[in-house]
């Protein structure tokens, strides 16, 4: 079975080389027909893959221990839900689905514009394969998800073979579950948007062809980002205990990046639509966006950065993704530099006070943030090359920088969409911004009165105020004009709006998620933590609870050894239940897991984790959190959630609007749905 | 006003304060990280400096009083392995990877007494694979 698997991998490596060169040679050649085959190569390694993906999803769950990565990542007493999850639990397997999710989208691709685009999708195939290339030569050669570590044995004998080591036990948890496939959904799909840009330039497009086709994959590939890392948090939050959800550890801040350069992507795209501007910016954001998922890798799996994520260092892999990158960036900053000529402006920006300028601020901004935490965790790296001495930064260098320029940007989110093109009067400024302005001071007044001293939280929950307010406005001002006109109500004439144009009501309700979730991080502000030593009977307080260890109990099941506390809760005086932190020792792995116990409200989060003392049984080692607010983030995301699949609709009525001033270019007329 | 004055002024200022932003959070964030060997080095001065230790804990050597948890970190690698660093960590949140043979990263200061005084610790798994069957190389594990 494991050669059959091999062999999938072997020929679907061999059908990637030749979509790269049937593609490339069909098309210089004037030879349609080896075009088409290049598609078709596409399809058949779609296949091989998910046959490969296929074996070894049975392997797992059939529990063939000879096989190294089913033994390392699962074992026969693990819940089959996990046994999935063991699929990617390391690194060979990460890497065949990493292979299989680029393929999934491959497929998708070529199914799409089979019809569409034939000048420009021989290279969109073209480029999509070489990366295919690229990670199934790690999948064939040097990470093959088939090895068997009982080869020299007897093969058939499998009653000798061990049960396996089990799955890391922190991956046991359900957001682990469909986190990785998400995020790397969310990494892969920006090739797609890539290899259409980088197609357009090769065939020297006019105009934004590449955009339009693919705005949409740009969004619902952000959506993944976005909901990758929001899962990612949760996990974290759930399981690792410390009672946070962000740590700026390299891992995280890789999956950081590229989600902040394609957000900067989605918004500066507007100005290239609808002005004709910052078209080589877009280009090399895209570029940027592709090439920042794979940096992070090679940062985070070649040890070249320090992380508590325990992945495993591997050089040979190292010296592939070196090369890949460096090639890669290389040719694409090429492509990009001998096209300038197509890429010109097409207008300038003439105000400040403009949308156009609140665009390229918001752009500027984030780059700076997205610089600064790339700065941050290869900082390790630079100072040992610069003073020989490895400096790391930490928390507070992140937060330092990052805070003031989240504030900045909430400011942009509420300014922003109100400024109008080209230039804005002082008057109608005014207009705009009074009440909003009014309605953020206000609630920063009214903190302040009921005792919030800290400057960041106030500044935060004035522009929270003050975008929310800006967007409401929005939505009643069109929704009264419908109203007026005939419209049955306010409310059903807010659906209306949003379905007449849903792009633009679509992102307001993203910017309002935005804004729940900072509220969330602006929550950080008023947490507070305790330690405490107890014996069975014993309280302790944190925050306005007093928590009271009524019992120890303790058990065992095939998979795990338990320890469960039983803690009684109670607020101001009334009686609040018992919290069941759990510790957990995996038989298998023989390692450790703690299980938090949360008790989820709106306004704060009781977060409780223990273990016992060394020299006492009976004593417990209690850590309690209370973190307000947390709730928001997870609630906010939803929001953005929904506002994104409202952009991704189509709107009711597509929205033709010229371009004025077009410069160097026939006037062309763009439809905008 | 000029142009790329009226834009260059509000983009310089907004690039500049990030830079001062960067460099004055990255002097109070800063830790130096060493091994045991290069400490044991160390003049006085650059001892005072906050500092992160790399090192594997030392078996049985894990001693917990309730909040208070003293260990030894051994060097593995390098030109001198076996260099050893005595190890107080104070807090609860002990990570659950941390533990014998346990490769882990404590910051905090040196004491003059020669023992280190952790406030955060950080450990990876690395004994997960130790009884691996023969043959088995790659120790992979994904977090």
């Amino acid at each position: 079975m494991e050669n059959v698997g091999a062999l999938a991998i072997l020929l679907a490596f061999c059908f990637a080389i030749y979509a790269v060169v049937a593609s490339l040679v069909g098309k210089w050649a004037k030879r349609p027909l080896l075009n088409v085959s290049a598609e078709r190569a596409v399809y058949c390694i779609w296949a091989l893959l998910s046959t490969a993906v296929g074996l070894l999803l049975y392997a797992l769950f059939t529990g063939d221990f000879r096989l190294t990565h089913v033994y390392e990542n699962s074992n026969l007493a693990m819940r089959p839900v996990y046994k999935v999850t063991a699929l990617w639990g390391g690194m060979e397997g990460s890497l065949l689905l990493w292979s299989w999710l680029l393929a999934s989208y491959a497929v998708v691709v070529t199914w799409q514009n089979r019809r569409k685009y034939r000048n420009m999708m021989p290279y969109v195939i073209a480029i999509i394969a070489t990366v295919q290339t690229f990670f199934l030569s790690l999948n064939a050669f040097i990470e093959s998800p088939f090895k068997v570590w009982w080869a020299g044995r007897r093969v058939l004998d499998l009653m000798e073979v061990p049960d396996g080591q089990g799955l890391n036990p922190l991956l046991q948890y359900w957001t682990m579950v469909i986190h990785p496939p998400i995020l790397y959904l969310g990494y892969i799909g920006f090739v797609v948007p890539f290899a259409f840009a980088m197609a357009s330039l090769i065939t020297k497009q006019p105009g934004e062809e590449w955009i339009h086709t693919t705005r949409r994959w740009t969004l619902t590939v952000w959506m993944f980002q976005t909901t990758g890392i929001l899962l990612g948090m949760n996990w974290a939050y759930s399981i690792l205990g410390w009672g946070g959800y962000w740590g700026w550890d390299p891992v995280e801040n890789a999956s950081l990046l590229p989600w902040i350069t394609a957000t900067a992507f989605l918004h500066s795209v507007m100005m290239q639509e609808k002005k004709g501007m910052m078209k080589v910016w877009n280009v090399s954001l895209v570029s940027i966006t592709f090439w920042l998922p794979i940096f992070g890798t090679t940062l985070t799996r070649t040890g070249m950065a320090q992380s508590v994520h325990a992945f495993g260092v591997n050089g040979p892999l190292a010296q592939y993704f070196y090369w890949f990158l460096g090639v890669g960036i290389a040719l694409t900053a090429w492509l990009i530099l001998s096209r300038l000529d197509y890429l010109k402006s097409e207008m300038k920006l003439e105000s400040v006070l403009s949308r156009e300028s609140s665009f390229m601020f918001n752009n500027l901004v984030l780059l700076a943030a997205c610089f600064a935490i790339l700065w941050g965790t290869l900082f390790p790296v630079i100072s040992e090359a610069v003073s020989g001495s490895k400096i790391t930064v930490g928390k507070e260098f992140f937060d330092g920088i990052n805070v003031p320029i989240a504030l900045f940007l909430l400011l942009l989110t509420g300014t922003g969409p109100l400024i109008a093109w080209r230039k804005s009067s002082t008057e109608s400024l005014k207009r705009a911004f009074m009440w909003p302005a009014i309605a953020g001071v206000s609630m920063a007044v009214i903190l302040a009165v009921f005792g919030v001293r800290s400057l960041y939280a106030l500044m935060s929950f004035m522009l929270c105020t003050f975008v929310v307010t800006t967007v409401a406005i929005e939505f009643y001002k069109g929704a009264a004009a419908i109203n007026a006109k005939g419209g049955n109500g306010l409310l059903m004439s807010m659906v209306e709006l949003t379905h007449r144009n849903t792009r633009r009501y679509g992102g307001y309700i993203v910017h309002v998620g935005v804004v729940i979730i900072f509220i969330g991080f602006t929550g950080q502000a008023f947490s507070t933590d305790n330690d405490a030593e107890l014996n069975i009977g014993q309280s302790t307080h944190v925050g306005n609870y007093t928590l009271k260890v009524a019992a120890l109990e303790n058990g065992a099941n095939p998979n795990y050894r338990w320890t469960r506390l039983d803690l009684a809760v109670s607020k101001n005086g009334e009686d609040l239940g018992v919290m069941h932190p759990e510790r957990r020792l995996y038989i298998a792995s023989n390692q450790q897991d703690t299980e938090v116990a949360i008790r989820h409200r709106l306004n704060e989060d009781l977060y409780v984790n223990f273990r016992t003392a060394e020299d006492d049984e009976n004593k417990v080692v209690l850590k309690s959190y209370v973190n307000s607010l947390v709730s928001w983030v997870w609630i906010g995301y939803f929001v953005v959630l929904f506002g994104t699949l409202i952009c991704l609709t189509p709107s009711k009525q597509k929205l033709i609007f010229a371009r004025t001033e077009v410069v160097g270019m026939g006037k062309h007329e763009v439809v905008k749905d | 006003m000029n142009r790329y004055l009226k834009f260059g002024i509000p983009v310089a200022a907004i690039l500049a304060t990030c830079v001062w932003l960067g460099v004055s959070s990255t002097k109070q964030s800063a830790e130096y990280f060493v091994k045991i060997p290069e400490l044991k080095q160390m003049d006085a001065k650059a001892r005072s400096r906050h500092l992160q230790v790399d090192g594997h804990v030392k078996e049985g050597s894990i001693v917990s009083m309730g909040q208070t948890t003293s260990f030894v970190l051994v060097e593995k690698e390098g030109p001198d392995p076996g260099e050893q660093l005595k190890v107080v960590y104070t807090g609860s949140d002990l990570p659950d990877t941390f533990k014998d043979h346990a490769e882990a990263v404590a910051s905090g200061q040196m004491g003059a007494d020669g023992v280190f005084r952790a406030n955060k610790l950080q450990a990876k798994c690395a004994s997960k694979y130790e009884a691996a069957p023969p043959k088995l190389s790659a120790s992979t594990n994904k977090t």
